[in-house]
């Protein structure tokens, strides 16, 4: 019993101390046998950059490396700039690294890959077991450049070749060519390109070298300096019309579109072939200034959505090109004398040209109003010319004649060769022709004197008088003598017009107001605008034309209807403007009132 | 959780209270038992990690059938009905392994179980001595799962993670039970059982240190240790 028990508690014993170790524990573990390696496996790389002991940089940029390779994988590639290590970049593809650098001076640059072993072990899969497979080591060498050195166009009849420096930097991935007018762009991995689309315009072309990270940098700067087509107006079926000259790539343009802008949008006019020449500009207010743009249409690449065009600008005032006045001496059907700074013109309506009458605008000078002569006052000598050859006729010294007579004083002469000249309160009326003092009245103060074309009749005012005189005989009669209470309003200029010489025009509240010489009596009046100055009056084909400030006014003669109204957009005035036979002269411009 | 309680309560009554009333005698035993485990996440777990590893490895352990052990007392109330407490361990593995001339890679997976159980039998005949029994347990499972990860490439020690996951179960194992008395003056039985033990309440697994840590298995589900599986064993009791 006692040795059961003992045998019963050894078993229990042992048994407890079995269950407390039969606690699960993995134990075994898997051996791999792959051998160790020993000799750096071959390995084929490609480097993207220069093969040379040296790297010439022109900005911070990027390098990145290609290792392809077919048999092992690459582990790692460490970049190095003056030894201290740079951050690597991995795609998946390539390797990179961005190198800034501070300061413009040489700097080493060093670059070392490692491969893995290919043991198969579990350092190698994990990248912890590899070959430093080589180490390339170069010299950055800093290098200055000028856009514009860096390019150049040849111009074909084909396009604009372009040719640039090939970039020889570190970095480089491809080149992006933007073309100035058209904001077309180009990408290229060459340093060449052939602008097919060229059109022979002023054109510039920027070539920005694209950088592995994709920043670009504008490498090379090239223009034409062709300008062409270069724009201008001219006169078309006397009507002003845009001109363009030709550019040897008209076979390239489809047509031009052509649009104006007065004071901010653009109005399209119309289009029209390049060798057309050029484009009447209708409907453009006369005289305003306008910037007239002509979009070039190419043939190619041409649809509806899709315009490739350059564009050419010309800022100018619209209008026919007619001479610039200074000041207008007189004026009729036969054409017009006037004053342009030191020269004194004669334009003739017949011929439509203008010819140069004098080079020294330093005398006082006057026409008769039928431009039959020409006076010229130099010193006390009067010189007479006629207009209709301009051919001196004869000189005379007044200061012989009116011996209070001075410089000062300024001479009028009729078609008949009247001279009226006023000397303090004196008039004298001198025949130049038969040189003989033909009469002379004195008055109790000084009138404004105007003599009739004929030398039929005078007309004297000043502020509140105004007195019509007949010149009868060898005496002034008379006529008519009104105050302002009468009916006379103003300072303005008085017409003494040749068809009409009994007749009195002057500009009263607006009107341009037609009277009788002999009583002063109201015949007609035609409406000459708000403005308060009258710039002149013409008479031509039964029309009466009023010019004003900014506006014209066209009047039957006859019934006194009012025929037309032309807004100018320039200021008109008698010193700037000339009406001759339906044309005007204003600011430099002619405009045909016959084509309104 | 309170039936739990009530049927532990009724268990201790059982065995303090009624055999005193029926003069009933009590019995010690030790259990050594032999299981298959289920443990579908882990697996599952393993393999996935195994896939992914960049070197070729090994799944040397995969949670296999183990030996566990349990000592319990049990007390006769009835002519052929006894109860009882008992007291399990469990305890299972992975490893994941690889060794070469470089280094040392071992992924191991250790898992536990503690499990407090109330245990019933009723004897269904009985043939010379050799009696056969119907054998039921019930009860509860702390789990606590170990996972370390250590990798060594020369002199280098890599990594070296260890993690510590717990979860509870409850279970049922039924189970068919037969004894034969070795020494009467002692009543020392010595017996066999098989069954299959049941885990029909599991809990996910939580990271010891921080239990909003979840351990995920392949669907991103909460992963469960599950010990449910076939087992055998063998057991001695001696009456008291």
């Amino acid at each position: 019993m006692r040795y059961y028990k003992l045998v019963l508690k050894r078993i229990l014993y042992a048994l407890i101390i079995f269950l407390t170790s039969c606690d699960f524990s993995p134990s075994d573990v898997y051996y791999f046998d792959v051998k160790e390696p020993t000799v750096s496996p071959i390995l084929k790389l490609e480097l993207n950059i220069d093969n040379t002991e040296s790297l010439i940089y022109y900005w911070n940029s990027s390098v990145k490396l290609s290792l392809k390779n077919e048999n092992i994988k690459i582990q790692s590639v460490d970049f190095f700039l003056d030894n201290e290590k740079l951050i690597t970049l991995y795609d998946g593809v390539s390797y990179s690294a961005h190198i800034n650098l501070y300061d413009y001076k040489e700097h080493s640059f060093r670059i070392e890959f490692y491969t893995t072993t290919g043991s198969n072990s579990i350092a190698d899969n994990i990248g912890a077991e590899s070959f430093k497979f080589g180490s390339r080591e170069w010299i950055l060498v800093p290098v200055n450049y000028n856009i514009y050195d860096n390019g150049s166009i040849t111009l074909t009849k084909d396009g604009a070749t372009i040719d640039w420096k090939a970039f020889d930097g570190i970095g480089f991935n491809h080149y992006r060519i933007f073309k100035g007018s058209t904001n077309t762009e180009f990408i290229s991995s060459e340093n060449t390109l052939i602008d097919n689309e060229y059109l022979g315009e002023d054109e510039r072309y920027y070539v920005y070298v694209v950088d592995v990270d994709g920043k670009e940098t504008l490498w090379a700067q090239c223009r034409t300096f062709n300008n062409l087509p270069s724009l201008k107006i001219i006169e078309k079926n006397r009507k002003p019309a845009l001109t363009w000259t030709t550019t040897g790539y008209e076979s390239k343009i489809k047509f031009y579109k052509i649009y104006s802008k007065y004071l901010s949008s653009w109005d399209y006019l119309g289009e029209v072939k390049p060798d057309e020449g050029s484009f009447i500009l209708n409907g453009l207010l006369h005289g305003a200034s306008y910037r007239i743009r002509l979009d070039a249409i190419p043939v190619t690449n041409y649809n509806i959505t899709n315009i490739s065009l350059f564009s050419k600008y010309l800022d100018a005032d619209i209008g026919v090109s007619g001479p610039k006045i200074d000041n207008l001496l007189g004026n009729c059907m036969k054409g017009f004398v006037f004053e342009y700074r030191d020269t004194t013109f004669f334009y003739s309506a017949e011929n439509n040209n203008y010819e140069v009458l004098l080079n020294d605008n330093n005398f006082f000078k006057t026409v008769s109003p039928n431009l039959k002569y020409f006076l010229l006052q130099k010193g006390t000598t009067i010189e007479l010319y006629s207009l209709e050859n301009f051919e001196f006729i004869k000189s005379v010294n007044i200061k012989n004649i009116i011996s209070d007579y001075s410089p000062a004083q300024y001479p009028k002469i009729s078609d008949n060769g009247l001279v009226e000249i006023s000397v303090d309160k004196t008039v004298y009326l001198y025949d130049i022709i038969n040189e003989y003092m033909l009469t002379s009245k004195k008055y109790d103060r000084f009138y404004n004197p105007v003599l009739s074309p004929d030398g039929r009749y005078l007309l004297l005012y000043d502020e509140n008088v105004l007195i019509t005189n007949e010149i009868s005989g060898n005496s002034i009669v008379e006529l008519n003598k009104v105050t302002k209470t009468d009916g006379w309003y103003g300072y303005d200029d008085f017409f003494l017009i040749p068809d009409e010489p009994d007749k009195v025009y002057s500009y009263e509240n607006q009107y341009l107001t037609v009277r009788t010489m002999t009583d002063y009596s109201e015949q007609r009046k035609f409406y000459a605008g708000s403005h308060k100055y009258l710039g002149g009056i013409d008479f031509s084909n039964d029309k009466v034309l009023i010019y004003g400030a900014e506006k014209f006014f066209i009047y039957d003669f006859n019934s006194g209807n009012l025929l037309e109204t032309i807004p100018m957009r320039v200021y008109v005035s008698s010193n700037t403007a000339a009406f001759c036979n339906n044309i005007i002269f204003t600011s430099g411009f002619k405009y045909y009132l016959n084509q309104k | 959780m309170v039936i739990l309680k009530k049927i532990y309560l009724l268990a201790i009554l059982n065995i303090l209270i009624l055999p005193k009333l029926y003069s009933q005698k009590y019995s010690f035993g030790v259990e050594l038992g032999y299981q298959w485990y289920s443990m579908t996440d882990l697996k599952d777990l393993n393999d996935y990690t195994f896939k992914q590893l960049p070197f070729d490895a090994k799944l040397t352990e995969n949670y296999p059938a183990f030996i566990n052990y349990s000592p319990y007392i049990i007390s006769r109330i009835h002519e052929f009905f006894s109860i009882g407490v008992k007291y399990t361990y469990y305890s299972s593995g992975s490893r994941i392994s690889r060794e070469d001339y470089s280094g040392k890679y071992i992924f191991d997976g250790k898992i536990k179980g503690h499990s407090p159980s109330i245990i019933m039998n009723f004897e269904l005949w009985k043939l010379k001595k050799i009696s056969m029994s119907i054998f039921n347990e019930v009860g509860y499972i702390f789990s606590s799962l170990e996972l370390n990860e250590h990798l060594v490439v020369g002199d280098v020690e890599i990594t070296n993670e260890d993690y510590e996951f717990k979860s509870n179960n409850f279970y049922w194992n039924p189970a068919i039970q037969f004894d034969y008395p070795v020494y009467s003056p002692l009543n020392i039985k010595f017996g066999l059982k098989a069954g299959y033990h049941l885990d029909f309440y599991r809990e996910g697994m939580k990271l010891d240190s921080n239990e909003d840590v979840v351990l995920k298995n392949t669907h991103q589900e909460a992963a469960e240790a599950n010990w449910s599986g076939v087992d055998f064993s063998l057991f001695i009791t001696i009456g008291l």
